[in-house]
């Protein structure tokens, strides 16, 4: 695998555009959904998947094999979401309604793929719980978390990826599940 | 009641991070058929944990990689077809 997209990163630094289409669809469930995971709503979730590709594009000859490919664009992807996250109030996403629609929020706004029909109601009630959940966590905790938990990264490549020291990413995964079990917690308890 | 012995808070941690060794987990495991709330954290931190590992669900709209490609700048482009 790692062979494979090397090669496609030097067809595409030799200007080969289709090359790039082959490293987008490659990585491109994983930046979404990881956008996704940062900013809680599936528009801006796909609008920074996509400024994330672009981006990598566009500095693809600043790349080098220091890093894995995945690191590299990983961390495009996350600093995209942190800036974007910064210029908003942190509260913003919790129940905000959408602009421009009436009364949709952004949990009515998750990407389904077609359950079935009774499976709808409590399926998405699960997902929604967990993904608000996650929103409540700090930035700093939720790029940990995320990294770590949904995306199954080692705390090598999350040190690389959000540019800190390993021991600082292992105190901010503890703090960050110390953070997420609270909430869940409260969850559990008002049911 | 909150579990007094931070060594097992330790402990847990080390296991949730995949670091325990198998007898630091042999000895957390003996520890949470005594202590009721470790075990509570414990397993409400792995649920909580698994549910997020299993959110695989989620993926990329359709024609993600098509809105990608189109907004691609137009200059790499032409270096190819000038090859």
């Amino acid at each position: 695998m790692d062979a494979l997209i090397a090669n496609m990163v030097s067809q595409v630094k030799k200007g080969d555009q289709e090359a790039f289409e082959g490293i987008v669809d490659l990585f491109k469930d994983k930046i979404y959904r990881h956008c996704f995971r940062m900013v809680g709503n599936g528009h801006e979730a796909e609008d920074l998947a996509q400024e994330t590709f672009l981006k990598a594009y566009r500095n693809i000859d600043k790349y080098n094999n220091d890093f894995k490919f995945s690191t590299w664009i990983f961390r495009i992807a996350t600093n995209l979401c942190i800036d974007r996250l910064r210029k908003k109030k942190p509260d913003y996403y919790l129940d905000a309604e959408v602009p421009g629609t009436e009364g949709a929020n952004i949990y009515s706004q998750l990407a389904v793929e077609d359950p079935l029909p009774e499976e709808v109601v409590t399926e998405n009630e699960r997902r929604n719980e967990l993904q608000q959940e996650i929103m409540k966590l700090p930035e700093k905790y939720r790029t940990a978390i995320v990294l770590k938990y949904v995306e199954d990264l080692s705390l090598e490549e999350i040190s690389q990826i959000m540019d800190i020291p390993v021991p600082t990413v292992k105190t901010r995964i503890h703090r960050g599940r110390e953070a997420l079990k609270k909430v869940f917690q409260m969850v559990v308890k008002t049911r | 009641m909150q579990c007094e012995a931070s060594v097992y808070d330790e402990l847990m941690n080390k296991l949730l991070d995949g670091e325990a060794t198998p007898e630091e987990e042999r000895i957390f495991h003996n520890h949470l058929r005594d202590c009721a709330s470790c075990k509570e954290e414990y397993e409400l931190l792995t649920d909580t944990l698994r549910e997020l590992q299993l959110q695989t669900h989620i993926k990329a709209p359709e024609g993600f990689t098509e809105a990608v490609m189109a907004k691609l700048p137009k200059e790499r482009q032409q270096v190819k077809w000038m090859r």
